[in-house]
């Protein structure tokens, strides 16, 4: 009898409870209403709401990565409290689980004030209307607005709104690096860049996995090296067979990778070959990304694409290793077709937004404090800390980055959370010129290659794309895969392009397309 | 007991069962020894030696490092409280539980039996049950892994199973000396199932000192963290890595050896612990004592 | 003094009563425990009918009835998925479920103290040590080119192992995977209850001249029955589960046909992309398919006289 009092006692609780959620939630929608209500207005009349003298608590909810996090007496906190007459509350977040945390904390009404989304949930979340539309605002807020392109401001939104500040990024971040010492070992001439192809990169990578290119006297070193997914360092060949990086314009549609018979052929071909000559790294399909790159790190293997901090660092953990060692950029190569690229970032689908259920004047004090950030003199604050506890003016009048820095790591809350676009944003106050330099050279390099998805993103208002994307290219790698090894012919691609085509990816051509008529109508 | 006489059947007997416990405790103790002697080793060493079991060049840096890293201790302490009263709620709660629930008279005993099985096969999910934490106002404290985990459903049951097999005798002849219940348990039960309970202790230690998941998701203050999160922070890293993520996840790079060396730092408590505890339980659950 | 039978009916129960309600109270608090986070959460099945939203909770989401359960049935690799399934848990329970029982039995035939207890200790370390970590150390071990055991293969003068990535060995690589990390984990329970057996039986049993093979038999078997029983009818609720890391660490687009399981298939399709609806679904179908499979077995155990799990 107890036991049925028991659970009665459960179901009252478990209604009681589900009531006071909705009702939670209700309040939370009314909430935002009013307050965008009241943001109009303000913009009708063009007054300041906010004149500074409250202290205002704001609550910020950045990824952390690594264990990286700032202490709560930070001195970047305290400074920027002072500056804004704000109580800044910073929540790091584990940067792999941020979606999981945002989609309980979405649940049950409590988001902060600024947050991260992904494209998906930017699209799904749209017409919750828990994001600020910051286009009646922009126009006060000039360094704010000039932060970012155009573009990258309005990708994603619907027409007339700005829902989310972009994620910036740089747009073709990794080259190939290969090891300059073992081409000169293997008697292979440097590769002119203006003339490279794919069969002089078959030649210098035949000569990495058979001529002994670090001459230590052991057959132990691969020749190209890629993951099971055909992921790591595959993209410079995609882009020179000719292959969509995901999705590519053809005659005005768009057309993913997976129906491009002829360049997967050629591709895979190339691939082929290499696994039947020894070329590819005979055990690359038991491979993550991460154990290519540790071959690479171990001098096992003698290519890798990376970003230019990844090869200066590298350079000198293959030093220890080989004192000969030596990287070097390796533009990529050309295909049949003249075709050649670095992969390219769909930079600005990533979004930083305000919760729209901020009063007028945290949105005035936000948006205020943000208008600063992205000029140079906030930027400098955000990015290199603050002057005497982060880092020091010498003598000479350059700087030197103080021991606190490594610990409080003044860096992340504009790397991880919120920056401007800054092609010089590798830059402290602190780097040395050279290495300024030298990483802007690579920059520049790259940025002569695009490899481009070009999607823009729309991908994401395809609800097939979401359902079966994953699965379909799962199945499509396993017949790749089949085809690089030799257990099937490389014309067997065609039934997986059918496989693809049939499994739903006809539809999700249908809807991407779709998405993208209407973004150019509108 | 060696002066006995071991038949030659039995002799082979003994020469199997140590030839195979040799050979299964070889296989098992040289990979964990890579793993360890990893953490002594030169990254160098690391990437180009592949197998080892004894570095070339021993170096403390990947210990140094990690015990001055306000991240690591402050995340150890945090495992060590979530541990300690962790173990403490659930031991309770599932001792009274476990043996309330072996009285076999205790009617609506086997409608409970089977609520606590049947929540090992169903689960609300992370939205509604974050939603319930909530809205009891946990969210950001320990109590938020505390109460809902209090009960493991597995471990209870195997409790239960095993206060189920104390002789009824016993509990009636107790009763005719005008024990109660409460009683019986504190001065009769408890201390014939020390044994029992050192298990139980040693695999909710265990449990809560492998938090991971539910504390990212209830504890949003990170000074908070437990020691798996900082844990998987420094080892997830790298698979991410061939995603175009943002240059700077890799802001802070922690070399294998001091992964190695926070993958053994924070198995090293439960290794100490488990001596004393094996101590107990290979006295074996309450029967024995019962009986001898 | 003769009472009435209603008095009498009305004394007993007042007489249960006194005993049941501390014992009540015993249970109360790990009950309640239950109840709240257990029971009150379970309403979060309903969303497998939906589309679920997070900001309109389970109330407002848009109803679906059962269209996710039939997407799941006319998946393309439903019956793959249900095939590698079924054939992983099969293994997991010929090869994996007995390990930690023989292990304990022939640990249980060890005289010496330390060397038992060392033994003991160094099985249960693997535990500790996260799968990531495992996976990575049999890749050093194993690997074809570099591997430390085939380095020492060769050596002495015998062929390389180069099936690490082989589709025919990854359920065995799984498999000894499990066995090495997990089975000194397991034997506890068994050892635990070995070291509760009676002595004197033993005793007895020498002096009929019983051998150890017959000891083991007639003494040390039998009386882990109950225990074993317990836990096989809870692993069977799990049949339908596989850990979702561990494959999806040995996963390749070549072991496919193998070692795709609904586990690694929803993180595919679901959890990635934040399909609450479609993951919880899926959650339910394995959970219904548990729920039966305890039930028989349960049923079964019951009906021979043992003691079940409820």
């Amino acid at each position: 009898m107890r036991r049925w009092t028991a659970l009665l006692l459960s179901v009252f609780l478990a209604v009681g409870l589900l009531a006071g959620c909705a009702a939670n939630n209700g309040n939370n929608n009314s909430g935002a209403g009013d307050n965008g209500g009241a943001a109009n207005s303000s913009k009708e009349t063009g007054e300041v709401i906010d004149d500074g003298s409250e202290k205002l608590t704001i609550s910020f909810m950045p990824e952390s990565w690594g264990g990286g996090k700032w202490r709560d007496d930070h001195p970047t906190i305290q400074y920027l409290n002072e500056k804004f007459n704000i109580e800044m509350k910073i929540m790091w977040t584990d940067g792999p689980t941020y979606k999981d945390k945002l989609n309980v904390m979405a649940a049950s009404g409590s988001l902060p004030d600024m947050y991260k989304v992904t494209p998906d949930n930017f699209a799904k979340w749209q017409n919750e209307g828990i994001f600020l539309d910051l286009a009646p605002h922009l126009d006060q807020y000039p360094n704010l607005a000039k932060a970012f392109p155009d573009d990258m401001w309005k990708m994603l939104s619907p027409q007339g709104k700005i829902y989310g500040m972009p994620s910036w990024g740089q747009e073709v971040r990794d080259s190939y690096q290969i090891r300059a010492d073992w081409i000169r070992n293997a008697g292979l001439p440097m590769p002119n860049e203006e003339t490279f192809n794919v069969d002089e990169f078959y030649e210098i990578m035949k000569a990495f996995a058979h001529n002994d290119p670090d001459k230590n006297g052991k057959n132990d070193t691969v020749g190209f090296t890629t993951d099971q997914e055909l992921g790591a360092n595959a993209s410079q060949l995609r882009a020179a067979f000719g292959l969509a990086n995901d999705w590519k314009l053809a005659d005005g549609k768009l057309m993913p990778q997976f129906v491009q018979s002829a360049e997967q052929k050629g591709f895979l071909g190339y691939l082929r070959k290499m696994y039947e000559e020894g070329v590819l790294d005979p055990e690359f399909y038991t491979k993550k990304g991460v154990n290519v790159y540790e071959m690479f790190q171990a001098s096992k293997a003698g290519i890798f694409n990376h970003h230019p901090l990844g090869l200066r660092t590298d350079n000198e953990k293959l030093k220890a290793i080989d004192p000969n060692a030596e990287l070097v950029q390796l533009a990529p190569p050309i295909g049949p077709d003249g075709l050649r690229g670095n992969p390219a970032n769909l930079v600005g689908a990533n979004k930083i937004v305000i919760n729209a259920s901020i009063d007028a004047k945290k949105r005035e004090r936000l948006l205020k404090l943000l208008d600063w950030w992205v000029t140079d003199e906030g930027t400098n604050i955000m990015r290199n800390g603050i002057e005497g506890v982060h880092y020091t003016k010498e003598a000479d009048g350059t700087y030197k980055a103080t021991e606190l820095n490594e610990t409080d790591l003044p860096r992340i809350m504009n790397n991880w959370f919120f920056w401007r676009a800054d092609p010089n944003f590798f830059v402290h106050i602190w780097t040395p010129k050279e290495t300024a330099d030298f990483d802007r050279k690579f920059n520049e390099n790259n940025a002569k290659y695009p490899w481009r998805n070009e999607s823009g993103g729309l991908t994401i208002y395809s609800e097939t794309y979401t359902k079966s994307w994953n699965n379909l290219k799962t199945a499509f790698t396993e017949a790749q895969l089949k085809i690089i090894i030799g257990k099937e012919p490389v014309d067997s691609i065609d039934q997986a392009i059918e496989a693809w085509r049939a499994g739903g990816g006809d539809k999700i051509i249908q809807e991407v397309n779709d998405a993208y008529a209407k973004s150019k109508g509108n | 007991m060696n002066i006995r006489r071991l038949s030659g059947n039995e002799r082979y007997v003994d020469i199997f069962v140590y030839s195979v416990l040799i050979v299964w405790g070889a296989a098992i103790l040289f990979p964990l020894l890579y793993v360890l002697m990893t953490s002594f080793a030169t990254e160098n060493e690391y990437l180009t030696r592949g197998f080892f079991v004894i570095p070339r060049e021993w170096t403390w840096d990947a210990y140094l490092y990690l015990l001055a890293n306000d991240g690591f201790s402050q995340s150890f302490l945090n495992a060590v409280i979530i541990t300690v009263v962790g173990t403490a709620i659930s031991i309770s709660a599932t001792t009274l539980m476990a043996y309330g629930l072996s009285k076999k008279w205790f009617k609506g005993r086997s409608a409970i039996n089977f609520m606590v099985v049947f929540t090992m096969l169903f689960s609300g999910g992370m939205i509604p049950t974050y939603l319930v934490v909530n809205e009891f106002g946990l969210i950001n404290t320990f109590w938020s892994l505390w109460l809902p985990g209090a009960i493991a459903p597995f471990y209870l049951i195997v409790m239960r199973s095993f206060f189920s097999s104390i002789p009824y005798e016993l509990e009636e002849s107790a009763r005719v000396d005008g024990c109660g219940e409460w009683r019986m348990f504190f001065s009769i039960m408890l201390p014939l199932s020390k044994a029992s309970i050192a298990t139980f202790v040693l695999f909710y230690m265990v449990g809560y000192w492998n938090t991971y998941f539910s504390a990212l998701i209830y504890l949003n203050d990170s000074d908070m963290w437990p020691l798996q999160v900082f844990l998987r922070q420094m080892l997830v890293l790298n698979l991410d890595m061939e995603q175009t993520a943002s240059l700077f996840q890799q802001e802070i790079v922690y070399t294998p050896g001091a992964k190695m060396a926070a993958i053994v730092l924070s198995a090293l408590p439960m290794m100490i612990i488990y001596p004393f505890l094996q101590k107990h339980f290979n006295k074996g659950f309450l029967l024995g004592s019962v009986k001898g | 003094m003769r009472l009435s039978g209603d008095s009498r009916a009305s004394m007993a129960r007042m007489h249960y009563m006194k005993r049941a309600f501390p014992i009540f109270l015993m249970i109360l608090p790990g009950l309640l425990s239950i109840i709240l986070f257990k029971y009150l959460p379970m309403f979060g099945v309903l969303i497998s009918f939906q589309n679920f939203s997070p900001f309109r909770g389970v109330f407002d989401s848009e109803w679906v009835g059962l269209d996710h359960f039939i997407r799941l049935f006319t998946e393309r690799q439903f019956l793959t998925l249900l095939k590698n399934t079924l054939v992983l848990n099969l293994i997991d329970i010929c090869f994996f479920f007995p390990a930690p029982i023989v292990f304990s039995l022939i640990l249980n035939e060890v005289r010496l103290r330390w060397f038992k207890t060392t033994l003991q200790t160094v099985v249960y370390l693997p535990h500790f040590v996260s799968m990531i970590v495992v996976v990575g150390v049999t890749v050093v071990l194993f690997s074809g080119e570099f591997g430390g055991f085939n380095q020492f293969l060769e050596s002495v003068g015998l062929p390389r192992y180069r099936g690490l990535g082989d589709p025919d060995h990854f359920r065995w690589i799984w498999l000894l995977q499990n066995i090495w990390k997990e089975v000194g984990w397991s034997a506890i329970i068994y050892l635990a209850a070995l070291a509760s057996i009676d002595t004197t039986l033993y005793e007895a049993a020498g002096i009929d001249g019983a051998n150890r093979w017959r000891k083991i038999w007639h003494i040390t078997l039998p009386s882990l029955v109950p225990v074993i029983l317990i836990l096989f009818i809870l692993r069977l609720g799990n049949f339908i589960d596989v850990g979702f890391e561990h494959v999806f660490l040995l996963q390749n687009p070549l072991n496919l046909a193998v070692s795709d399981v609904f586990d690694t298939y929803i993180y595919r399709v679901g959890v990635q992309q934040g399909e609450f609806s479609y993951t919880t679904a899926v959650g339910l179908f394995k959970s219904v398919i548990g729920l039966v499979l305890v039930l028989s077995a349960n049923a079964i155990a019951k009906r021979s006289g043992k003691e079940g799990v409820y």
